[in-house]
């Protein structure tokens, strides 16, 4: 038995060797190759008056897959294992206007650029992401779609008097986020914990794990919404950060066709109609 | 008459719903070497582990001089101190020397110092031929020569009763007769043994006694030579017509 | 408004002298922006970074134009600057003009329109190079209220912005200075290469891990000491004549291993803490960690004792041996020789599962390493972290895999080291039954 067992166990050295050679040349395999067919894909344009044919790359041929963080309501969240919120419709819309059938792919928020950056896996964000210069160093953002501010979230009852009181806190934020960004630089003495998204960062703030929570203003908004948790938002904090979807900077075309499609859906009432819809009320 | 080292009285014993013993009574007196035969599966083993109480009677007594072993209450521990066995399997402890192993219970047990249970370790394995093996662990020794650690193993402790369960019939049969001598000494040196083995040379030259048992009860006893040369029960002859 | 606002009239002879006159008497500088205050998005100096403004303007001014007196030291010539406006929460859209004097320093927004009053001002300068020196710098900053009437366009001042940095330490300066390098480039021009193993996060992200590498291996040298006694302790309850304490171990055994490590670190450190029960995070890992590994070793243990032959319990006991006595001097020792490579096994596995305390805030290995990925935009600490979990595993899995062999070989008397031949018979003190408590061990969680 024991001598079954060792062999089961452990390969001989030679073996070893081999599977390790090619284990590696098969990563560098695909991750050279980008493992994506690119098609193109012809899409029409129907708006104008005159019919200008757009050739957009996708990774797959007639299909744009959106890449999201769907643990950010009202902007994306699972609802059983569909994907859903006003990114999601917004991003549907689009897709209509550029004859692409839309699909979301959930992806941890700050893994999301250099995975579009890598290629291969979709070929759009749409995750309630800031455009921010530094992030545009990675990738190129559409125009804007929404705008946004961040948000202080304390246990019901606290009164906030300014970032001094944080100092020697815990603070949690969502990884990679601007809320992050902003507590990093306003909330000075205090230790940021990262979290994968918003709902652990609350889940942790309700136990007492961190003392405060910066986080998405309208995200806050809507997962506080009907709180029995003893949460609130203690803070509003203007910091006018406008939401893009990320496309990879290959691929100028679709960022183009995609900030047409949005000025048009702008221009229809599409965007009011979903935005309504997430938010209860028009966009002013 | 004096004091009997081990008596049985009316022993039986029960696994389940098998009746292993059926009432066996059986006194050895100081000094004698008494054998036990029989057939497989007659309760001989059950017996000599009923008497170091490694297997709790069910009714009947044991007794250890004026101990009652399975008597409620008893301390166990302390009446197998005194009461050395010697396995068919050796049982010697694998991750200790001979040396080790010889003087673990000295130690743990009667507390002896470290010197003192090595000077008896070293001696009783001269005893037994092993002088130049006590450094040496079980795995490195033969079957006989671990058969005798375990004897001095057992004999270290100063008992005053030795039970052997067929300690040969594991052994190659040129090591089996390294291991008898050693009994024989030891026989002959006055100790108190109860043997159960088919070795009828050994029973015939040093046995006091012999016992027969046959279905979980002794069914004859007497000397070595009244027991195997004039059987009188029929399933005593026909045994011993199967192994002679 | 926690303090009288007071203006005062400056007058503007230069820009450049303005600055030095700034610093000295600030202390007799009126505010009228409230809330304003300057912040910084690099803690080290040397390099490009983003300066943000923030204020709000009085009721009665609308600002035609904001500049910022960078000190000496600070070189704003290639900055870039982005406007955000606020009314309350609501984005204004504005257009301005921006210049910068490399001479002297300032780099001046020029709002298209005035800007109304009470806004809230978000004012981006990016790359803005800085002094490599860390320490605490003020960054004077002006504006200009539009004429109203009869009084004349009006510079007023806001001063006492201090914003601060540190020395960039030894890595952050080796990973700058590969940043000019040929070689790093060309390296770094192969996608797969710059995402995963980019020399400049190499450098940075080694000493920013090590730190979460010894916490990930203090939290384990930690819980698997108590976790040895914990699953001696279950074993043997689990091997108790008294049944409901052998239920009680059976339960807690198949409730720890029957749930993922995830959930249970989930409990304890959500769950219980919600009810009011907490200790320090620390603690928390440790016991979770101890707790759910003393399950799987006490199912190891348990197995490795009871694949010790009974004839050596026996012969224990006919010495005179009390249970505790076999235990602790033959049964155990024999157990422990037996049971090595599976408590190794489990001593990796547990190592690598301290990952799973990033989702709760403890700052091992995984988590730091996520958080630089996060910044970084680039995955290279996420090789850095795997390095540091292989330092440990690699040696180990070894080791696994020496103790398995030797094992085999003591168990079939292979070799004995005087080349003695072992017993023949098969009855030998170490055949008791198969082991199987490695196999059951060798599934992952
Ligand atoms: N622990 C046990 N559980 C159940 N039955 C047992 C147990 N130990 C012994 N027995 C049974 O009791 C009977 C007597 O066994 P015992 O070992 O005493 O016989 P024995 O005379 O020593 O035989 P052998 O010469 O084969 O060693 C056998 O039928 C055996 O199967
Ligand atoms: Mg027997």
């Amino acid at each position: 038995m024991s001598v079954a067992f060792i062999e089961g166990g452990f390969m001989s050295k030679g073996k070893k060797w081999v599977a390790l050679v090619l284990a590696v040349a098969l990563v560098l395999a695909v991750a050279l190759t980008g493992c994506a067919s690119k098609t193109d894909t012809g899409t029409s344009d129907t708006t104008g008056n005159t019919t200008k044919t757009v050739t957009l790359k996708t990774i797959e041929p007639g299909k744009l897959l959106v890449g999201s963080d769907t643990a950010f309501p009202p902007f994306e969240s699972m609802n059983g294992n569909v994907a859903e919120g006003f990114d999601v419709d917004l991003m549907k819309a689009i897709g209509e206007k550029l004859g692409l059938e839309v699909t979301f792919k959930t992806e941890i928020f700050d893994t999301l650029i250099p995975t579009l950056k890598a290629g291969g896996k979709f070929d759009v964000i749409a995750s309630g992401m800031t455009i921010k210069p530094d992030r545009q160093l990675e990738i190129d953002f559409s125009d804007p779609y929404y705008d946004s501010n961040q948000s202080l979230v304390m246990k019901k009852g606290t009164t906030y008097t300014g970032p001094e009181q944080l100092s020697g806190k815990k603070v949690g934020v969502q990884s990679g986020t601007t809320g992050e960004a902003w507590a990093k630089e306003n909330v000075t003495g205090a230790t940021l914990v990262p979290f994968k998204n918003a709902t652990d960062a609350f889940a942790a703030l309700q136990a007492g794990n961190v003392d405060a929570v910066v986080n998405d203003l309208p995200v806050s908004t809507e997962l506080l919404k009907d709180d029995d948790r003893g949460l609130a938002i203690v803070a509003q904090i203007p910091t006018g950060e406008q939401y893009g979807f990320g496309v990879s900077k290959d691929n100028p075309d679709l960022t183009a066709a995609i900030n047409k499609a949005l000025a048009e859906i702008k221009s229809d009432g599409t965007y009011n109609d979903i935005y309504q819809k997430w938010f209860g009320i028009l966009p002013e | 008459m004096t004091q009997p080292v081990v008596r049985i009285v009316n022993l039986h014993k029960s696994f389940g719903s098998l009746e292993v013993l059926k009432g066996v009574n059986l006194e050895v007196q100081r000094g004698e070497v008494v054998v036990i035969l029989g057939p497989s599966g007659s309760g001989k083993s059950t017996t000599l582990r009923c008497v170091n109480h490694l297997e709790e009677p069910s009714s009947g007594e044991v007794w250890l001089q004026d101990v009652q072993i399975n008597a409620p209450g008893a301390n166990v521990n302390k009446v197998r101190e005194h009461i050395g066995m010697v396995f068919q399997s050796f049982n010697l402890f694998p991750h200790l020397t001979a040396r080790g192993n010889v003087m673990l219970a000295q130690r743990k047990v009667l507390g002896r110092t470290q010197a003192e249970a090595e000077r008896i370790a070293d001696e009783q394995l001269a005893k037994v031929g092993l002088s130049d093996r006590a450094d040496h662990y079980p795995s490195q020794l033969s079957g006989g020569q671990q058969q005798r650690v375990a004897i001095a193993r057992a004999l270290a402790m100063d008992p005053i009763v030795m039970l052997f369960d067929e300690v040969t019939s594991a052994l190659d049969p040129e090591l089996v007769r390294d291991v008898l001598e050693v009994m024989k000494e030891l026989a002959l040196a006055g100790m108190t043994m109860l043997v159960v083995t088919h070795e009828m040379g050994f029973a015939r030259e040093v046995a006091s006694r012999a016992v027969f048992m046959d279905g979980g009860v002794i069914v004859e006893e007497g000397t070595p030579e009244a027991v195997f040369d004039h059987p009188q029960n029929d399933r005593t002859k026909d045994f011993l017509g199967h192994i002679s | 408004m926690g303090h009288p606002n007071r203006r005062r009239t400056l007058r503007l002879f230069s820009l450049a002298i303005a600055g030095i006159v700034l610093t000295c008497a600030f202390a007799t500088q009126a505010i009228a922006m409230t809330g304003a205050k300057v912040t910084v998005d690099r803690d080290t100096g040397g390099q490009l970074t983003r300066f943000t403004f923030a204020a709000t303007s009085g009721q009665d001014e609308p600002v035609t134009r904001i500049d910022f007196l960078f000190p000496e030291g600070f070189d704003p010539a290639d900055a870039k600057v982005d406007v955000t406006l606020l009314e309350g929460l609501k984005r204004l859209s504005t257009s301005f003009e921006q210049s910068i004097d490399p001479q002297t320093g300032v780099v001046s927004v020029m709002f298209d329109a005035p800007v109304p009053p009470k806004s809230n001002y978000l004012i981006q300068v990016r790359d803005v190079m800085t002094p490599i020196a860390g320490g605490t710098y003020e960054l004077p900053v002006q504006y200009t209220v539009e004429a109203s009437g009869t009084s004349s366009p009006e510079v007023r001042s806001v001063s006492g912005l201090t914003f601060k940095y540190n020395t960039p330490p030894r890595e952050e300066v080796i990973s700058r200075w590969l940043d000019s390098q040929a070689w790093v480039k060309m390296w770094n021009s192969v996608k797969v290469l710059d995402l995963f193993l980019k020399p400049q996060q190499f450098v940075r992200a080694v000493p920013l891990l090590f730190a979460g590498w010894l916490m990930s291996l203090s939290l384990v040298l930690s819980a698997f000491p108590i976790s040895i006694m914990g699953g001696l302790g279950t074993a043997f309850m689990k091997m108790s004549k008294v049944p409901p304490v052998r239920w009680l171990a059976s339960i807690y055994i198949n409730v720890i291993r029957g749930t993922p490590l995830f959930l249970q670190i989930f409990v304890v450190f959500i769950g219980l803490r919600t009810t009011g029960l907490r200790f320090p995070d620390y603690l928390s890992a440790v016991v979770v960690l101890a707790f759910n590994s003393s399950a799987y070793l006490a199912e190891i243990f348990r197995a490795g004792i009871q694949s010790i032959s009974k004839g050596q319990f026996e012969a224990a006991s006919s010495l005179g041996m009390t249970y505790w006595q076999a235990m602790r001097y033959v049964i155990i020792p024999q157990t422990v020789r037996r049971v090595l490579p599976t408590m190794t096994s489990e001593f990796i596995l547990l190592f690598k599962d301290t990952a799973l305390f990033a989702a709760v805030g403890i700052f091992e290995l995984m988590l730091r390493s996520q958080n630089f990925v996060a910044r970084s935009g680039n995955l290279t600490a996420y090789v850095v972290a795997a390095l540091y979990y292989l330092i440990i595993t690699i040696p180990l899995i070894n080791l696994v895999g020496r103790l398995e062999y030797k094992l085999a070989q003591s168990e079939h008397g292979v070799t004995a080291p005087t080349g003695k031949r072992r017993a023949r018979g098969g009855v030998g003190p170490l055949s008791g039954p198969d082991f199987d408590a490695t196999a059951a061990k060798h599934e992952s969680r």
